[in-house]
């Protein structure tokens, strides 16, 4: 149910992106990377970084706690690219090195995605 | 920075300890269950725990719970009206149900239990005992929920497991503790933290990150590439200081060629993890021993299982905990500063990820070690001169084991 101005403008060639790649928190994140294929996984990275240094000078401009609904989505997708970072840049593969199942492993607490912090 | 100028650090720490030894070390205190139940009586129950910090809780009112995987009791630490820190064991008075079900939250002044509805405030005491009519003689000021032994060191909050801890977190810190006064820990108020049940004794989870003549082999793609450039192509440490039971490594890094995203979060998005080559404040004698201007992270491992991971601008926390003499909990706390913006929510988040991924792959690898303890295929473990933290560890353990041994029965069981 995504409006053509899901993303902020300048950023629609992310939108094909957005459904699958803008996600509640680090745990869903985890969970996705995981249950990607390699070149999914892929696809949304080569897509997502040539404008990575734009989205984060968009997103300067933005206090956490209150981001419009289009820069929220977009810091999302930009927290999803840093969890598939080490599946492409190290391990082409969505798994860790040496493969030990992420699935072992239990969040306690975690940084909110776009609340304020103190 | 004109890498061919880079010194690699030399062979030669552990002749600066000739107490330690330099040849193998038995593999038994690895495994035998009899080694385990007495490193839980002379070792762990004597012990302080980092449960989190003073952050998670700033307001009065706020709270969180807190289960210590090994003694399995559930705690609950809050914030009084007056801005204390107080902490209790998360038991009913009544009948020893919670009090507090929720994993952390604010409280509206009393802590409620969901069984018969005692109620306690943010000092302990029994506010409420409902029908108090029906019950025979209870004095409600002796009723208060049970106070655990908390103490606070640079806004770390820890606790003991006994009612009377026979040392203070001061001295269970030691000098050790005393040299890392003045970092700012206080900046890194935002925290992932995650637990994992790993199949092996808690001795080699503490030596995962203990050591990084590993660095180059089990992580090729992540740490190697910051740790090995510049000639170290065996990943040597700069440093180890040895401080009574505890000791630190000083790791030594010159910053490779980020990979892409990396990039992005170190310059675009102030993540912090990564050679810092100004600092705002001095750092403190602890860190950085030898000041190298090739300094990268220090180990600061707090026997038995607490270790810091710090950089100039963030930090990790990993505490082990043993279930059993091939089972543990590894835990890992990834503390790192506030996003003034909304793109450095993307830094943290990479720094976060980075530690994680790192650790994880190491787990797999431990585990194996594990069977081959338990099958007895290994029986010594041969120390290279920068596993030095290792040989410590393996010889402070035996040394209380001995001296445990040496007591007599009845003074050792109490």
């Amino acid at each position: 149910m995504q409006s053509a101005r899901s993303l902020p403008a300048g950023f629609e060639s992310l939108e094909p992106f957005a459904a699958e790649w803008v996600l509640p928190d680090a745990v869903a994140r985890m969970a996705k990377r995981q249950g990607s294929a390699y070149a999914e996984i892929r696809g949304f990275y080569d897509a997502l970084l040539p404008l990575g240094e734009r989205a984060l000078d968009y997103l300067r401009g933005f206090q956490l706690g209150s981001l419009p609904p289009e820069a929220e989505r977009l810091l999302k997708l930009m927290l999803s690219l840093a969890e598939i970072a080490p599946a492409v840049e190290w391990y082409k593969d969505p798994k860790v090195y040496d493969g030990f199942e992420i699935g072992r492993i239990r969040y306690l607490r975690q940084i909110p995605d776009t609340s304020a912090q103190r | 920075m004109d890498l061919a100028k880079v010194p690699v650090p030399p062979i030669g720490l552990t002749k600066r300890y000739p107490e330690l030894g330099t040849g193998p070390v038995s593999t038994a205190i690895y495994h035998d269950p009899d080694t385990y139940k007495k490193e839980m009586e002379a070792i762990f129950k004597r012990c302080w725990y980092m449960i989190g910090r003073v952050d998670l809780i700033p307001d009065p009112g706020d709270f969180f719970v807190y289960e210590l995987p090994t003694f399995r009791q559930s705690l609950l630490v809050c914030r009084d009206k007056e801005g204390k820190v107080n902490g209790f064991h998360n038991v009913c008075t009544h009948r020893g149900n919670v009090v507090e079900h929720r994993a952390s939250g604010k409280c509206n002044g009393v802590f409620m239990c969901r069984f018969h509805g005692w109620a306690y405030d943010l000092k302990g005491n029994l506010a409420r005992l409902r029908d108090e009519e029906g019950f025979f003689d209870v004095d409600k000021s002796r009723l208060g929920l049970r106070p655990v032994a908390l103490e606070i060191w640079q806004g770390f909050i820890f606790v003991s497991p006994v009612d009377e801890p026979d040392q203070s977190l001061d001295d269970y810190l030691g000098e050790q503790g005393r040299d890392l006064v003045g970092y700012p820990w206080d900046l890194c108020t935002q925290s992932y933290h995650f637990q994992s049940e790993i199949n092996c004794n808690w001795k080699l989870l503490v030596d995962s990150p203990a050591e990084v003549y590993h660095i180059p082999i089990l992580h090729p793609n992540s740490a190697a590439p910051t740790m090995m450039a510049s000639g170290n192509p065996n990943g040597r440490l700069l440093d180890v200081q040895i401080k009574g039971p505890h000791r630190t490594n000083s790791h030594y890094s010159v910053q490779a060629e980020p990979n892409p995203v990396q990039k992005l979060a170190y310059r675009n998005a102030a993540a912090q993890n990564v050679v810092c080559e100004t600092l705002s404040y001095e750092l403190p004698k602890g860190l950085n021993a030898t000041r190298s201007q090739h300094w990268s992270v220090d180990l600061v491992v707090f026997f038995p299982g607490l270790e810091l991971t710090v950089s100039a601008g963030a930090y990790t926390a990993h505490q082990v905990w043993p279930l059993g003499p091939n089972r543990s909990v590894y835990e890992q706390r990834c503390f790192v500063r506030r996003a003034q913006n909304a793109a450095e929510r993307f830094g943290q988040e990479n720094t976060m990820v980075e530690y994680r991924d790192v650790v994880m792959e190491d787990l797999s690898t431990l585990e194996r070690i594990q069977r081959a303890l338990d099958t007895g295929q290994i029986k010594q473990f041969y120390f290279h001169d920068h596993e030095l933290a290792l040989r410590h560890q393996h010889k402070v353990v035996t040394d209380i084991i001995a001296e445990y041994d040496r007591q007599p029965a009845g003074s050792a069981a109490g």
